[in-house]
């Protein structure tokens, strides 16, 4: 049993690609270790600890470390911007990547409740992307649509389209799943059609 | 496979889903309620018309569907129609921002609390986010009865394989009519409800067939073919009666007997109410009582006998008549000389023949033949016959009242084309006003079949029980058929839309609710069977006429 679990661990391990550095009860915001390594939009990641905490990428910036400190530009004449990072080790130190995911739920008992979760994840706490089948079993249900219709999310039209844009691809039958879900959508967005249409076109590759 | 087994088996193959079912999203008792027809329904699948049940949260509701409505959530939505109704978006629109809304008029409730209650009419709706779904065969049942003894399986409700049954019992309380434009069914339905009150044997039938078609032999326009009349499907409960032998014989049928009225039955006023079709003035038809008056009863040949200008002048000083009105009604009452059933000789017992069978609950139908071309034949017999039954069933009921004598067996007089003599002007004058009005005081009441029911005195149509209308056009015929019932404007789309053969709205007394129905089949083997026909070549047959024999003369010792 406890091999299993540790088998579990390490395989998770490898998602691991930061760690949260500031939470709330509403989303968490996570520093990544690797300068540019986070999430695409629209990715379903948990905090990996006691409480695991899910949420979605709403959001993703990279700046300077040191908020005084902003970059300049290197000046015209340059080709190539990947020569820089390699003539210049130190920008890894200097700039950081972080992104913040919107809370849609969290797990008990193995199980995904899709609420917020009654307590935040605590700084410091590992967040990882979901595998494939976490993120099957997450989408399935559709309860998470109205959390991420909030108007008090910035672009959240975008991060719900990019978010069925992953999941659907998962699905047997994609487009099959994109109406049932659309119709989800259209029942919480009433009298706003094209709205639905265009959260529903971008979710189409 | 017979039309029993084919109807079990159809009723076991129908799936009480019919492919949609909604939830109350508002509305009102009087407007009716608005449904929304969920996401997986198919709006084609809902038809106007079709029977519903609602289960509230104490009460089951049973109403009719009245409209099916497109609606949407969204204002906008024909604005974007041409991006939405591509592809995916399409699928997704339907059910959501577009869906299918149905009117549902509330008619009936039932309280699931108490199984022995009966369905009453709705005065109450059901709450919101109730669930709505096509009426079952058990809702039908629970609602229009079961066939029975009393209950007659009259059709099926539109869009349904359920019997529909009428309850005999109420329906012959009351005068009833049957309408419907010229080849809409109406003999159909009639000769088809006649058997039902027949069959129950709680009310015994006189018909008065003007075109010989009820009792032996009619014949369908739409198959083409000859059907059975009522004697040839209950041979030892009808008696016919024949105004014209040698037409009765060409058909091939030997009347039970052959009616004659003598001329010293005619009263005048039974001219009085022929004094429409007769042309006649109502000098000329007040005259009439003055000869009665002067003659006595045989008033009509003594004055058919007079000739000539002096015996003219000479009577109408004597009465104090005008001239000129009583040489008129000499020459419209000559007519009658072309009446052979019209005799000279003393009263006949043409009434009393009637009575004898009636009171042994034998039904009596009286063909016209030739005569049924003539209205004023028809209107004269009609009537005088009637009146005279009716006085002796006042008689028996008087007697009975005071305890001599049992109460006459109730009696359904059917008569045809009544709007050419119960119009406004006439209806107070002759027997079946008076019948219609008094309802079934003394047991009697009357079943008027009839294409333009506007012509008919609105007394009397307001007097009528139960009305069964087949398909109806003209304005003012539908507005007379429907004046006084409630949810008249719906009654009216449903009229309008009801097929031009066995399709019929039957609202009124026997039924808790109006229903359109698709009419029993008639005229098939099957359907003689299924309303208790039975084949005389076959053995089972033989010994029915056997039975039928010792229950009419008694068994041989």
């Amino acid at each position: 049993m406890g091999s299993a679990k540790q088998e579990k661990k390490d395989n998770f391990s490898g998602n691991i690609i930061g760690e949260v550095i500031r939470s709330s009860s509403t989303d968490f915001e996570t520093q990544c270790y690797e300068l540019y390594k986070f999430p695409p939009l629209g990715s379903l990641v948990t905090s990996d600890d006691e409480n695991p905490v899910i949420g979605i990428v709403s959001h993703s910036v990279t700046e300077s470390m040191d908020p005084s400190r902003t970059p300049r530009p290197r000046g015209p004449g340059l080709d190539n911007v990947k020569s820089i990072y390699d003539d210049s080790p130190q920008l890894n130190n200097l700039l950081t990547s972080r992104f913040t995911s919107i809370t849609v739920g969290y797990t008990k008992d193995s199980s995904i409740v899709m609420k917020l979760s009654p307590f935040p994840p605590r700084i410091l706490s590992p967040t990882r992307i979901c595998n494939d089948s976490e993120l099957n079993e997450f989408s399935s249900n559709f309860d998470f649509v109205s959390r991420l219709l909030n108007p008090s999310i910035g672009s959240s039209d975008d991060v719900l389209a990019a978010f069925l844009d992953i999941a659907s691809g998962l699905k047997p039958d994609p487009e099959q799943y994109l109406i049932e879900i659309g119709k989800e959508i259209a029942s919480l967005l009433p009298g706003q059609m094209r709205r639905v249409n265009l959260i529903l076109r971008n979710a189409c590759k | 496979m017979n039309s029993e087994e084919r109807f079990e088996q159809l009723k076991k193959n129908v799936n009480s889903d019919e492919g949609w079912s909604g939830i109350i999203v508002g509305g009102s008792l009087s407007d009716g309620l608005d449904v929304r027809l969920s996401a997986d329904s198919s709006i084609e699948s809902v038809k106007v018309g079709r029977l519903v049940t609602i289960q509230g949260k104490s009460h089951k509701f049973f109403g009719q569907v009245s409209d099916v409505i497109l609606d949407s959530s969204d204002s906008n939505l024909s604005a974007h129609s041409e991006e939405i109704s591509n592809g995916m978006m399409s699928e997704v629109a339907i059910g959501t921002a577009a869906y299918g809304l149905i009117k549902i008029q509330p008619k009936l409730s039932l309280d699931t609390d108490d199984i022995s209650s009966n369905p009453q009419a709705a005065k109450t709706v059901p709450p919101h986010f109730s669930t709505v779904a096509a009426s079952t065969h058990a809702d039908i049942e629970m609602i229009f009865g079961k066939e029975a003894p009393g209950k007659f399986w009259i059709g099926s409700p539109l869009d349904m394989e359920t019997k529909l049954c009428l309850d005999i019992n109420e329906l012959t309380k009351r005068s009833n009519g049957v309408f419907g434009k010229s080849g809409t069914g109406k003999t159909f339905l009639t000769r088809l409800l006649l058997a039902g009150i027949l069959q129950s044997e709680k009310a015994a039938n006189l018909v008065f067939d003007m075109h010989s078609e009820y009792g032996w032999q009619g014949y369908s326009e739409t198959a083409n073919h000859q059907v059975k009349g009522l004697k040839q499907l209950f041979p030892s409960k009808v008696a016919i009666f024949s105004l014209d032998e040698d037409h009765s014989k060409r058909r091939g049928l030997t009347p039970d007997y052959v009616v004659k009225i003598g001329y010293k039955e005619v009263e005048p006023e039974d001219i009085e109410i022929l004094r429409e079709s007769l042309n006649l003035s109502p000098q000329a038809a007040d005259a009439a009582h003055s000869l009665f008056r002067h003659y006595g009863k045989n008033w009509l040949l003594e004055f058919l006998d007079i000739s000539g200008t002096e015996a003219f002048n000479s009577l109408s000083g004597q009465l104090n008549v005008n001239q000129g009105a009583l040489s008129t009604l000499h020459r419209r009452l000559r007519e009658f000389r072309r009446f052979e059933f019209m005799d000279t000789t003393s009263v006949h017992d043409s009434v009393n023949q009637i009575l004898r069978y009636l009171d042994r609950g034998i039904n009596v139908v009286l063909e016209f033949g030739k005569y049924g071309r003539d209205t004023d034949a028809y209107i004269l017999v009609a009537n005088l016959l009637t009146r005279r039954i009716y006085d002796r069933y006042a008689e028996y009921k008087e007697r009975s009242l005071s305890g001599i004598g049992d109460e006459p067996i109730p009696l359904v007089i059917t008569i045809e084309e009544a709007h050419k003599y119960l119009t406004p002007e006439l209806a107070n004058q002759t027997i079946f006003g008076t019948i219609a009005r008094e309802m079934r005081k003394y047991n009697v009441t009357i079943l008027i079949v009839d294409q333009r029911p506007s012509q008919i005195d609105e007394e009397v149509m307001s007097q009528l029980g139960t009305k069964l209308v087949c398909l109806l056009d003209n304005n003012r015929d539908v507005d007379s058929v429907l004046s006084g019932v409630s949810g008249q404007r719906k009654l009216r789309s449903v009229l309008s839309s009801l097929d031009s053969r066995q399709q019929a709205l039957l609202f009124g007394h026997a039924l808790p609710m109006p229903v359109e129905i698709r009419v029993r089949d008639y005229g098939t083997a099957e359907s003689y069977k299924s309303l208790g026909f039975v084949d005389t070549k076959s053995k089972k047959g033989k010994h029915q006429i056997d039975q039928d024999k010792s229950d009419l003369f008694g068994k041989n010792t």
